[in-house]
């Protein structure tokens, strides 16, 4: 039994240190306000961030579906846009409503405070109800935000 | 082999590694409760099932049960007896293709007596295909007499609504028909029902996204001008085409952000107005008179708030502020939108006035349909009667906060003076889109229609009668007075098939589907018109539907009250318009004063030529009747001998 108990407890050591957590990464100051886009599109929320170099739409960005990851202790413009409907985008936890709008870029500012993970609604205007609106803002410690960032390259 | 000593040890550890994994699984699941809870559906017929009918039913039947209104009558829906078989159909945009865009507002009808027989007949506007003209054959009957009528070539445009109005003064009703992009219709009455297409040479045939038509004789020359109202650039110029009935049919696709229309100047589209020369020319005047109107404006109604007797203009701006033009003594128009109405309903559909508590001012009654789409489908059945909670941004709304998130009532306290109370008196509803005024219980008090309702892909919402108490406030009464549930308890129908193995295999509805599926969608209204449509003497009420067959709701008023007086008013003018539009006719009986402006509308998209009835409350004679004609003569007609009938009044020539 014991045996077995200690087998178990070195194989989820093992474990744990095999993942990146412990891994060198590279924290690199961010601008301020951090800017990011979130664009609607076929019922989802895609999410793009400037890679090192701080600037959107450029080579090293990085590109993510439903889920927005954020430092904590950050301040974030949140650049909002459509590609075809027109959408809400709400954070509920930071009392922020955006619209997404084609060929209209519109933005709202949050501070991420604490770590946690926070709720995003969506809503297309007038139309379905669509789940895939849904999604979730983790908001993060820097380093564990910067190394998720470089796992997306 | 680990010592005994160590085994509390490692039972720690092992206890946090778990406990650590335990509370991201617990964080994970949570997350996936709270994200994964389906929203409602609507796309089967058990979808759509509104199980909370029967239960609305029963409060308000008990609720009216307190009711200080006569409410012991009711409305039947007799499309089959009536013999009208028209269907009104959608494109694709509103279907199997379907975007949030300004198609869905769907259309109108209008009413007048076309052919000079005495009774009014119907025209019925078809989005897709021809508009239907059906002639009124007396006992609630009514024969199809589109064919030959020359207006079967609506059916090559999309169309919107329709009004009736006597361009020439010649006797008979001509027809004004807006379209999108393909140039709107004037058509020219020969008198017995025929129509000829006049647009181009009357130079009314705009190109655009038109939607409402006011006649209106804004200086007071005794000709009919139109206000045509534009909507905005909802569609992208690019046409396609369908079959539907065996025929084929195009339309304008229409954009996937149609409602961020507002956002975008370059897609504003003004409205009209059409001076009218005689001998049935127009010009467009707009600048001219100073209307300048680029909000996303469905339709507009004549109001007097100045009371000076020249029509001012209310305009609906579906997407932001009203508008409100004081008409300069028939030289032009002044703004006067935000110093009259600082806040009003920022998705604004209808706009009809009448005097509610019957104290001689028209008040002003407006319907708000986008801000309840704004709270999506998910609004709770129980919310209906609230203004919404709006979550949508400033920079989308663009009135500076001052806008009111539902249906708004301007009670006339005065000359230029207004007070909004639509929650007061009971004035909100749900998913609203034309309201009709008439006295529809006949006790001297104007009630309300409101044609109501979302279809595919939305869930089914009811039409609202809203009764008036005594010119105190409204009753909910579309359960009391039969008007719902739909006749044999209808309330969605099938909307579009798809080959889920087939062509429609990449449709949304197709996903995990094969073979045939039919997709349902919840039946819902746009327009109405109310007047007496089987001359038994009470208002009967006839709607426009989206993607489905008209209601004919009859009321049995007449046969339940044994009391019951009436009379109906039809003006002749002479130097006026000869419809009398614009005219103010004050009827006095038993004691009581009731007042209506005859402006010829119907809500939205709907209009009517009907004569004015009131209701006297079981009054036994008619005191007096007095004329404020179009022109400024004041007519008094000192104890007709009618009552319970007709009284034609024809304006003096001098």
């Amino acid at each position: 039994m014991w045996r077995f108990l200690y087998i178990l407890l070195l194989l989820s050591l093992l474990s744990l240190s095999s993942c990146d957590h412990w891994a060198k990464v590279d924290v690199y100051e961010l601008p301020s306000p951090y800017t990011i886009e979130v664009k609607g599109e076929e019922y989802e929320w895609h999410i793009r961030y400037p890679g090192r170099d701080g600037q959107l739409h450029t080579d090293d960005d990085v590109s993510t579906q439903q889920h927005i990851h954020l430092p904590e202790n950050t301040k974030v413009n949140i650049t909002i846009n459509s590609s075809d409907y027109l959408y809400f985008l709400e954070l509920p936890d930071f009392r922020q409503i955006g619209m997404a709008v084609p060929e209209m870029e519109h933005f709202i500012e949050i501070t991420t405070k604490t770590a946690g993970e926070f709720k995003i609604r969506g809503d297309q205007m007038c139309g379905y109800t669509h789940e895939s609106l849904y999604g979730i803002l983790t908001v993060e410690s820097p380093r564990r935000f910067h190394r998720w960032l470089a796992q997306q390259h | 082999m680990p010592q005994s000593s160590s085994k509390p040890i490692i039972f720690l550890a092992l206890l946090l590694v778990l406990a650590f994994g335990g509370y991201q699984l617990w964080q994970n699941f949570q997350w996936q409760v709270e994200n994964n809870q389906s929203p409602q559906r609507y796309f089967t017929e058990e979808e759509i099932r509104p199980d909370w009918l029967e239960q609305r039913a029963q409060e308000q039947i008990e609720q009216a049960k307190s009711y200080q209104t006569f409410h012991d009558f009711s409305f039947s829906d007799q499309l089959p007896a009536s013999g009208i078989t028209f269907q009104h159909y959608c494109n694709p945009d509103g279907a199997k293709d379907h975007k949030p865009v300004h198609y869905d507002h769907g259309n109108g009808l209008c009413i007048a007596d076309v052919d000079g027989d005495g009774r009014t007949d119907i025209y019925l506007v078809s989005q897709v295909g021809a508009g239907g003209l059906w002639r009124n054959l007396g006992d609630g009957k009514f024969a199809d007499i589109t064919p030959g009528s020359g207006l079967e070539i609506t059916a090559e445009r999309t169309s919107v609504s329709a009004s009736f109005g006597d361009i020439d003064n010649d006797g008979d009703p001509d027809l004004y028909v807006s379209t999108i992009r393909d140039g709107n219709f004037l058509f020219e009455n020969d008198g017995t029902g025929k129509f000829k297409d006049i647009s181009v040479d009357a130079k009314v045939d705009y190109h655009g996204h038109s939607s409402g038509i006011t006649f209106v004789d804004y200086n007071k020359d005794g000709l009919l001008d139109i206000f045509v109202t534009n909507v905005g650039i909802y569609t992208n110029g690019e046409k396609t085409s369908f079959d539907l009935n065996g025929q084929t049919y195009d339309y304008y696709v229409g954009f996937k952000d149609g409602f961020a229309g507002h956002m975008k100047p370059e897609r504003s589209e003004s409205s009209i107005f059409y001076e009218n020369l005689g001998d049935n020319q127009f010009k467009e005047v707009s600048k001219q008179l100073g209307i300048d109107d680029i909000g996303w404006t469905g339709d507009a109604n004549i109001i007097d708030a100045n009371d000076d007797g020249y029509p001012d203009l209310y305009i609906t701006n579906m997407q932001g502020h009203d508008q409100y033009y004081e008409n300069d003594k028939g030289k032009g128009f002044i703004d006067k939108g935000r110093e009259l109405f600082p806040k009003t309903s920022w998705g604004a559909m209808s706009v009809v006035a009448f005097d509610f508590d019957n104290n001689g001012f028209q008040d002003i009654y407006v319907t708000d349909m986008h801000s309840d789409m704004g709270a999506n489908s998910a609004l709770g059945i129980n919310m209906e009667k609230a203004k919404v909670p709006t979550k949508a941004p400033e920079n989308y709304l663009m009135t500076n906060g001052m806008s009111i998130f539902g249906n708004s009532f301007f009670r006339k306290d005065g000359t230029n003076q207004y007070t909004e109370v639509s929650d007061t008196i009971n004035a909100e509803n749900y998913w609203p889109w034309g309201l009709s005024s008439g006295d529809l219980n006949a006790d001297g008090f104007t009630d309300v229609f409101i044609a109501s309702s979302m279809n595919y892909p939305f869930r089914y919402a009811v039409n609202s009668v809203l009764l008036n108490e005594n010119g105190q406030r409204f009753v909910d009464s579309e359960f009391v007075l039969g008007v719902e549930p739909r006749r044999g308890g209808e309330f969605a129908k099938p909307w579009f098939e798809l080959d889920c193995s087939g062509a429609d295999k990449e449709h949304r509805h197709c996903v995990g589907q094969e073979g045939k599926r039919t997709i349902y969608g919840a039946l819902g209204s746009r327009s109405s018109a109310l007047f007496d449509l089987d001359e038994d003497g009470d208002l009967d009420i006839v709607t426009n539907e989206f993607n489905g067959a008209p209601m004919v709701l009859i009321s049995n008023l007449s046969d339940k009250v044994s009391s019951l007086s009436f009379l109906k008013v039809q003006l002749q003018g002479s130097q006026s318009n000869r419809d009398g539009l614009g005219a103010k006719v004050i009827v006095e009986a038993a004691g009581q004063t009731y007042t209506r402006i005859h402006d010829g509308k119907s809500g939205y998209l709907a209009q009517s030529s009907y004569p004015l009835y009131f209701g006297l409350n079981g009054a036994e004679k008619v005191d007096k009747v007095a004329v404020r004609w179009p022109s400024g003569q004041e007519q008094i007609i000192d104890s007709p001998t009618i009552i319970n009938g007709l009284l034609l009044i024809e304006e003096p020539q001098s």
